[in-house]
């Protein structure tokens, strides 16, 4: 079974006017129909206004389709007897962490979820420490979490949902307003969950040297999923992706130019090491 | 037109067992038509010295110079010093506040005691220059696209004719075109204006691709203050704070670490396409 089973949603915003009549209704989300299984990183990109944000609120119930329906785990989220547990599956982390912190204390922060949850609190204080262990914050225990660097209020958040033990965690552009140093952690923080804890990762982000690792990439424009693939396969149609306002990584913008003034190079190339390596070859076939 | 910090120092909670310096003994000159890229990781100072440069913060010690004279001097008008030096906060956008576009830009030059048709001036070159079309004037801010309320909100800065225009974060949240399109407008507001511009921001690409000298905060202290092709082949010192390099200065590391005869450094894709040609060409492999 799929964790997240989307099936051919639509989403409408509706404005109305000061007496409350609706005048217009935005169509956020157009038709968009995937799957994702346990386990799998995924990079949602999108340029701003593409539905990115939109879909990824439907995946903790926080929106509910208009037409179609979302499956997590098999649960239909629009069934409000499911809403809790989707929400115990499927946790959230939000672009600015100042807006997550509820609690004066670390612990007591990332405490907040599994005591909401009616966790025993023994198991709470367990959940708390080995979740502050996996996203290396546990020295900050007892700290206030107003004294801490926008990327270790990242990681305490990513360290609460955590201790709601989920299956998935859905990061709606978690880096967006972090130094290079925070940036690099949160993301460590979620490939180490992923690959160690099996945890599903659903990155939103607008960085594309962060997604490079991700398995599958999808690219969102006015509501619809209209490029879903391997960071390789996605990241060959340079013209394409810029066509979308979107990007390239810069070793992949770098090698794209290198081949249009005639250098010999394969298409998709993503990481340095790769790029050094055909260089290398290049340069050999010459002597 | 010269902005000046002597031996800048500001302590945060002094007295307490908070006592924290936050910057201390900063001294920098800032002159005409600069492009500067501020950098330092989360806490490292940047936000406070920024907030001294047009006097919103006042120096545990040291002083701040406009023109060589002291913003908290005796008999200084530091209300009409904050027109010089205008600041554009991070997602200015939140600050947006009035029913129209044209009269939220309106605000600042209104509030600097200028007439009704004066402030229409201002804000209508303003807007031009930050690049939004005459037919979103009446359009309410809150319909615009994330970016197009971005460029109101720094039209609004830019209609107080500011000498230095400083940005902290321009373009965090928006997706690469619009942040090319912001750092492309900004740039060409400097150029047109002579005026001054100081970019804060965490994207070491975009700073290396647009700014002519980067100042580099650690700590409280000024690490690094020079040309960006120079500061940003320290990488280890960079990674150090808390920093990085951009992506291009990465590259030309490794291929050099490689063997490939890579001489100094380069910032932009371009610039690092032309340097490989380069040793290509001249069969240096």
């Amino acid at each position: 079974m799929s964790i997240i089973d989307v099936k051919n949603i639509t989403y409408d915003y509706h404005k109305k006017d000061d007496q409350g009549n609706e005048t217009e209704s935005v169509r956020a989300l157009d038709d968009v129909s995937l799957e994702v299984k346990e386990g799998e990183f995924i990079a949602v990109l999108g340029h701003n206004g593409s539905g990115k944000s939109t879909f990824a609120k439907h995946l903790n119930a926080l929106l509910v389709p208009t037409g179609g329906t979302v499956y997590i785990c098999g649960m239909d989220t629009s069934d409000t007897s499911n809403t809790l547990e989707v929400r115990k599956t499927a946790g959230m982390v939000f672009q600015n962490p100042d807006n997550q912190m509820v609690a004066s204390v670390v612990d007591e922060e990332v405490g907040f979820g599994p005591e909401n949850m009616g966790v025993p609190t023994d198991e709470i204080l367990k959940r708390v420490d080995d979740a502050l262990n996996s996203v290396g914050m546990y020295a900050y225990k007892d700290s206030s979490p107003t004294r801490l660097s926008g990327g270790q209020k990242q990681r305490i958040a990513i360290a609460g949902i955590l201790a709601m033990k989920p299956k998935c965690i859905v990061a709606d552009e978690p880096t967006a307003m972090l130094d290079p140093k925070g940036r690099a952690d949160v993301l460590k923080v979620l490939h180490m969950l992923n690959k160690e804890q099996n945890v599903t990762i659903i990155l939103i982000t607008h960085n594309m040297e962060e997604v490079i690792d991700a398995d599958r990439i999808f690219v969102m424009e006015g509501g619809k999923v209209v490029m879903n693939g391997s960071p390789r396969e996605i990241f060959s149609h340079v013209k394409e992706l810029q066509r979308l306002r979107l990007d390239v990584p810069e070793v992949t913008k770098l090698a794209f130019e290198l081949k249009q003034k005639g250098l010999p190079l394969r298409d998709g190339i993503l990481t340095r090491e790769e790029f050094v390596n055909e260089l290398r070859l290049l340069a050999k076939g010459r002597v | 037109m010269e902005l000046r910090t002597e031996k800048l120092t500001y302590e945060y909670d002094p007295g307490t067992s908070y006592a924290k310096k936050a910057i201390e003994d900063v001294d920098l000159v800032i002159r005409e038509n600069e492009f500067i890229g501020l950098i330092g990781h989360t806490g490292s100072g940047k936000s406070t010295l920024i907030q001294h440069l047009n006097g919103l913060l006042k120096a545990t010690s040291g002083r701040v110079l406009w023109n060589g004279k002291d913003i908290f001097g005796d008999g200084f008008d530091r209300k009409e010093f904050r027109g010089h030096v205008g600041l554009v906060f991070q997602y200015p956008e939140y600050q947006l506040f009035e029913t129209d576009v044209l009269k939220d830009v309106c605000f600042g030059p209104k509030n600097l005691g200028l007439s009704e048709a004066e402030a229409t001036a201002r804000a209508k070159e303003a807007l031009s220059l930050a690049g939004i079309d005459e037919k979103l004037y009446k359009a309410s801010p809150f319909e615009l696209s994330g970016g197009q309320k971005r460029r109101v909100a720094i039209a609004g800065v830019l209609a107080m004719k500011p000498d230095i225009l400083i940005l902290d974060e321009p373009t965090a949240g928006l997706d690469p075109k619009g942040r090319d399109e912001i750092l492309d407008s900004i740039s060409l507001i400097r150029s047109e204006t002579k005026k001054t511009v100081i970019l804060v921001s965490h994207s070491m690409d975009d700073v290396a691709q647009y700014v002519n000298r980067v100042i580099v905060i650690n700590k409280g202290h000024i690490e690094f203050d020079g040309e960006p092709r120079e500061i940003f082949s320290h990488i280890e010192e960079l990674e150090e704070m808390g920093l990085s390099a951009p992506a291009i200065s990465y590259i030309l590391r490794d291929l050099k670490e490689a063997g490939f005869p890579i001489e100094g450094n380069a910032l932009t894709v371009e610039e690092a396409r032309d340097m490989i040609l380069g040793i290509f060409r001249r069969g240096h492999v």
